[in-house]
């Protein structure tokens, strides 16, 4: 058995020791050193650019602006085809839409050098008036693309002239009939942060020409596939010149989805014929990079006095930033990934607008929109059930949604398109709630326990789903190889961003073929070598890729055989992941195949995979936590976190465990410590480690996880994804621990000391 | 940060002869804060090799080079709870292997741990040239012309605490308290949010009276009122902690 | 400036601009293992031992470092394999970009503290930073390996 097995991840020892395998790693020593002149200003127009005495200092190659860099607008955000997010940038652009936004690439041999041309850079910027809050921005007399030029692929809602990126709506049943016959409607608004990814990788990208003269990318990137597109596309070369390989990341967790420095180190090689580098310093990362979507989510829901939920309407303000990657598609992930959760109701609504300011564009972030709308309607739930006077608990099992059953937004809603139809085949969320409350100890527990004078202890609970991966749109596949004397490459487009996904697919592929791990040697996301997978996000991989290496393995199972009846010349020959066997007669697969390739037969054995989701099954969870509050002060410590996770099959226990306890870290991160904080001027204040803390490990209490017993039939031995979920529940789980412990309701994030001291000293 | 040019005196009259000779001399104590600055620098005068890192004990208390590092501070079990405790979550272990007790306190840092404790303390400081000020005359007014600074002296007390309130771990202090008894009792509170200061009390009972003697400002990263909650409650919990001390 | 660096035991005679910093000249050399995780000192990443005292090498200046032994995860690959395995047995290194600085730290603490206890171990790592695992993989990890090497 390869799969259930928590093996270490196959690439482990080799990071842990140092190796060099990231991408500054394996730049070329004469690589040119490449960086960015960023804007000063949240808003404004470049009227004249000169880089004369730039270009004047020997050491500088080459220095490009936005009046010799292709003129294409598109967007960067790193997804399929057609993309749902808005065409709305440049690669440099005239007009500046926040600080942080390219103004213009200087490549040359020394650091010193290019700092000192970056320095020498003569711009004239015409600032204009700039939309820093986003709760102003729509309809505003400022936009932040008054140029027309922008567009989308399909509709998505996007009004440029109403600084509009993406809007949605859907209503299924009668919302006002529906809650003018509710008992009860309550009413609330949360707030939601944009929060960093702070990957400890910061985003790096190569480009070289290689020995035949095709342009080599080495990225830090979790889409090299939409890399190469993206790329070709717009610097008009064909696709077939360029070559993208990621290598080992340091990180992602969504914010390595979109294209950032790809396109500057590629033109920066084209112009100079020199290799290209340029790794972003930790400023950058904060600054031009992009964050999680901040939102205002307002929740109306009703509900009977008997505890039957009838019907939630949710309205929703997101702010985009500058740009509008992933606009419509983190909006509607925070409906359709938290209200198939009620699946019950009589009528739901969902609606929302994503609004451009001149800020640090939002982007993909694990639990993208989930993670907001669950804190919303998480909070939501435990409000209802205080104003129905029911049991949290009992409130969720009566309304929560169940294996066997379906929910019409999953046909309703998609990412930017219309959903698919699913019935949930694996739903344990009701295991995971008993085992949560129960390894919590919630009997006793709730809602609090008082330490002493000063400090008192609540707990609280959410529950959550996510996705694995988007049906009909991510695809994935997978080769296989056969080799003398019987391993096997495995070749996967899927991007391993350190969450152990090849190790995964190496499982999957080994216990297919019944061999051990140590005969599958994993190749991944090399879009020369490796074939197509549209990128490790969504949740896709173990569900989306890992359906693709099963399949691959299954027909590289039929070959063996196939081939081994010919040897034996019978028709039952049978392989058993060691050995061929046919009637009293066996041979050993590595001796078989070492006489595939040199005596007998001589056919290379390779067998493809390739899988596109028609289903995305929901994993499911429960968090549960205890916190303790020191009333004098707010301080707020998570002194426990239980999480029981349906993610059906578990592939590899150990690294399950390791996504679900670093999303739950991040989770409780945005919601004590983390924020992106803009001046009134649209300064990013916190862009450094120093001002932007991440939890560090004396923040955290134990965190307990436990995986109940699922499987989801249409997944690869059972599984489904498990990268996502663990970040969800966190903010409603505290919020709703705080409001036990304290009876403060906190409904914006983050949850600091201070908010919560001053509500309660009010 | 960028260097234009470094030296390593070993001889400490060398050292400061250059440091007014030279227009923009800027020292160099563990090189920490230095790094972060945005600035060119012209002119670096690395104080590593005038073996000004030891700590010595007197009879009266502790002379602390001006070159001892943060970590010295916190693994040498002789140097007064208060200070050992003020630099435990200060950054991480490297840093406190590299970031000395005299650049903190030559950076004046209004958010600085260390110079809360020292201005409990009623420490001394020894320049090269000015010779002995003490150290919340520093804390207010600096220093009126470039000088070197070769030890702190800290005297001997009976007792002394540091308490602080940091939203994480390594955080930057929201308020940081320090109280160090000898006959008296010295009260300090620092990243108020401005730089440490100080007051003498017979005794510990009076918190809010306390209290008064400080200001509070708002700032980023927390409110006036919300820093003197906080430090209400450090000073209450130091009241405590004090109860039992002789 | 001219300056003779003792890298895990071997003598290089480099060149350095006053304000190099250990981590630009240790990476130039080929030592991979030494990254930039942030530009304010304050990740852990770039973790080295200088004359066996753990440092950033971030804000080391090369010049400062002029004969003195300078060790990088490089010249204690045994060493950090035997901890290493016990955080990859959990697969608490995730992408694996603040293991080098992470295990600089913990052989640091190890050669000061043979048998520190957990609470120690992690207030000596409270300034390495991982945005992956949430830590607690990595604290299961260490305490096994304690445990075994107490044994």
């Amino acid at each position: 058995m390869s799969v259930k097995k928590s093996i270490p991840k196959v690439d482990g020892l080799g990071l842990m020791l140092g190796k060099p395998a990231y991408t500054d790693d394996l730049a070329p020593r004469d690589a040119l050193i490449v960086k960015v002149l960023r804007s000063p200003y949240a808003h404004a127009e470049i009227t004249s650019i000169d880089v004369g005495l730039a270009k004047d200092i020997p050491e500088i190659k080459c220095a490009l602006t936005h009046e010799n860099v292709p003129d294409r607008v598109f967007t960067r955000a790193g997804q399929g085809y057609p993309e749902p997010s808005p065409y709305d940038a440049r690669i440099l652009d005239k007009t500046l839409r926040y600080i942080g936004d390219a103004v213009a690439i200087v490549a040359g041999i020394t650091e010193n050098a290019v700092d000192l041309a970056i320095s020498k850079i003569k711009v004239e910027y015409k600032v204009l008036p700039a939309v820093i809050n986003f709760e102003n921005a729509l309809d505003s007399n400022v936009l932040v693309h008054a140029q027309g030029d922008s567009s989308s692929m399909f509709p998505i809602g996007h009004d440029p002239s109403r600084n509009l990126a993406a809007q949605y709506s859907m209503q299924i049943g009668d919302m006002e009939e529906t809650l003018k016959n509710c008992d009860v409607v309550h009413r609330s608004t949360f707030y939601t942060q944009a929060q960093a990814h702070a990957m400890t990788e910061p985003h790096a990208a190569v480009a070289y020409y290689d020995f035949q003269g095709r342009l080599t990318i080495i990225s830090s990137t979790q889409t090299p596939f939409h890399v190469r597109r993206i790329l070709a596309k717009n610097l008009d070369v064909p696709l077939s010149t360029i070559r993208v390989i990621k290598p080992r990341l340091g990180g992602g967790y969504g914010g390595k989805q979109a294209i950032h420095g790809e396109f500057f180190v590629a033109l920066v090689t084209q112009v100079t014929k020199q290799p290209a580098k340029l790794v972003y310093s930790r400023k950058e990362v904060f600054r031009s990079t992009y964050t999680r979507h901040q939102m205002r989510i307002d929740i109306k829901a009703g509900a009977m006095k008997d505890g039957t939920l009838k019907a939630i309407d949710v309205d929703i303000l997101s702010n985009t930033g500058a740009y509008g990657e992933h606009a419509l598609t983190v909006l509607m992930v925070a409906g359709s990934k938290t209200l198939p959760l009620y699946n019950h109701v009589d009528a739901v609504a969902f609606r929302g607008d994503v609004v451009y300011t001149n800020l640090t564009p939002g982007g993909a972030f694990r639990g993208y929109g989930a993670v907001q709308g669950n804190f919303a309607l998480e909070s939501m739930m435990d409000e209802l059930a205080g104003i129905l006077e029911i049991d949290p608990v009992e409130f969720r099992r009566l309304n929560m949604i169940k294996e066997g059953e379906t929910s019409k937004i999953f046909e309703v809603m998609g990412e930017g398109t219309e959903g698919t139809a699913m019935t949930v085949d694996s739903c344990k969320l009701d295991e995971c709630l008993d085992l949560a409350l129960k390894n919590l100890d919630w009997k006793n527990k709730y809602p609090r326990t008082v330490v002493d004078e000063n400090r008192v202890r609540g707990v609280g609970f959410a529950i959550a789903m996510q996705g694995s991966g988007i049906p009909y749109i991510d695809m994935a596949s997978a080769i296989l190889k056969l080799n003398d004397d019987g391993f096997f490459n495995l070749l996967v487009g899927a991007t391993d961003l350190g969450t152990g996904s090849d190790t995964i697919l190496v499982q999957i592929a080994a216990e297919t073929l019944g061999v051990s791990v140590d005969k599958i040697i994993v190749y991944s996301s090399d879009t020369d070598l490796t074939p197509f997978d549209t990128g490790a996000y969504a949740s896709s991989t173990t569900y989306v890729s890992g359906h693709g290496v099963r399949i691959a393995a299954e027909r590289m199972k039929e070959a063996i055989v196939d081939k081994a009846n010919r040897f034996f010349g019978v028709d039952n020959a049978t392989f058993d992941g060691k050995n061929i066997v046919a009637g009293d007669q066996t041979i050993s697969l590595d001796e078989f195949s070492t006489s595939l390739y040199y005596s007998e037969q001589q056919e290379q054995l390779v067998s493809h995979g390739s899988y596109v989701g028609k289903k995305s099954p929901p994993p499911y969870m429960a968090g549960a936590c205890e916190v303790e509050v020191d009333k004098r002060t707010g301080r707020i410590k998570v002194i426990e976190y239980f999480a029981a996770v349906d993610c059906g099959t578990p592939i590899n226990p150990n690294l399950a465990r390791i996504q679900v306890e670093g999303a739950l870290l991040q989770g409780i991160g945005m919601t004590l410590y983390e924020e992106v904080k803009y001046t009134e001027d649209g300064h990013l204040f916190n862009d450094s480690f120093l001002r932007y803390k991440v939890p560090t490990r004396m923040e955290v209490g134990p965190m307990h996880v436990t995986f109940v017993d699922s499987y989801e039939p249409s997944g690869p031995y059972g599984a489904k994804s498990v990268g996502e979920i663990g970040i969800d529940t966190p903010p409603a789980a505290i919020a709703n621990a705080i409001y036990n412990a304290t009876g403060v309701r906190l409904r914006a994030l983050p949850i600091t000391s201070e908010s919560l001291w001053r509500e309660l000293n009010k | 940060m960028k260097i234009k040019e470094i030296i390593n005196p070993s001889d400490i009259q060398d050292a400061y002869e250059q440091l007014v000779s030279r227009k923009n001399a800027t020292l160099m104590g563990g090189g920490i804060f230095l790094r972060l600055q945005r600035r060119t620098i012209p002119f670096v005068i690395d104080l590593s090799n005038l073996g000004l890192n030891s700590i010595e004990i007197t009879s009266t208390g502790f002379t602390i080079g001006a070159m001892v590092t943060l970590r010295q501070i916190e693994t040498n079990a002789s140097i007064p709870d208060g200070l050992r405790a003020c630099v435990r979550q200060i950054a991480g272990v490297a840093v406190r292997n590299m970031a000395t007790v005299g650049g903190s306190v030559m950076g004046r840092y209004p958010f600085s741990d260390v110079l809360t404790a020292l201005v409990s303390l009623n420490a001394t400081l020894h320049f090269h040239k000015k010779g002995a000020v003490p150290i919340a005359q520093f804390a207010d007014n600096g220093l009126d012309e470039p000088d070197i600074l070769l030890n702190i002296c800290v005297p001997k007390v009976k007792n002394s605490l540091f308490a602080v309130y940091k939203p994480v771990y390594t955080d930057f202090s929201l308020v940081n308290l320090s109280i160090s008894k000898e006959e008296k009792y010295t009260i300090s509170m620092g990243a108020t949010p401005k730089h440490a200061t100080s007051i003498t009390v017979e005794s510990l009972s009076d918190s809010h009276a306390v209290l008064d003697q400080f200001d509070f400002e708002t700032d980023r990263r927390a409110s006036a009122e919300y820093r003197r909650a906080l430090a209400k409650v450090l000073l209450e919990d130091a009241f405590e902690e004090a109860k039992v001390w002789k | 400036m001219e300056v003779t660096l003792i890298i895990n035991g071997n003598r290089f005679s480099v060149s350095a601009a006053p304000d190099e910093v250990l981590l630009d000249t240790l990476r130039k050399l080929g030592y991979k293992s030494v990254k930039r995780g942030c530009d304010s000192t304050s990740c852990g990443i770039c973790n080295i031992h200088v004359d066996g005292k753990l440092v950033p090498s971030c804000a080391f200046l090369t010049v400062r470092a002029d004969q003195k032994e300078i060790t990088t995860l490089e010249g204690v690959q045994d060493k950090a394999k035997e901890i290493a395995a016990y955080v990859t047995a959990e697969g608490a290194e995730q992408c694996g970009f603040c293991s080098p600085g992470n295990l600089m730290t913990l052989i640091s603490l190890f050669n000061e503290n043979e048998n520190p206890t957990m609470e120690e171990v992690k207030h000596y790592l409270a300034g390495n930073l991982c945005r992956c695992s949430g830590y607690e993989g990595q604290h299961r990890g260490i305490a096994k390996y304690l445990e075994v090497k107490k044994a």
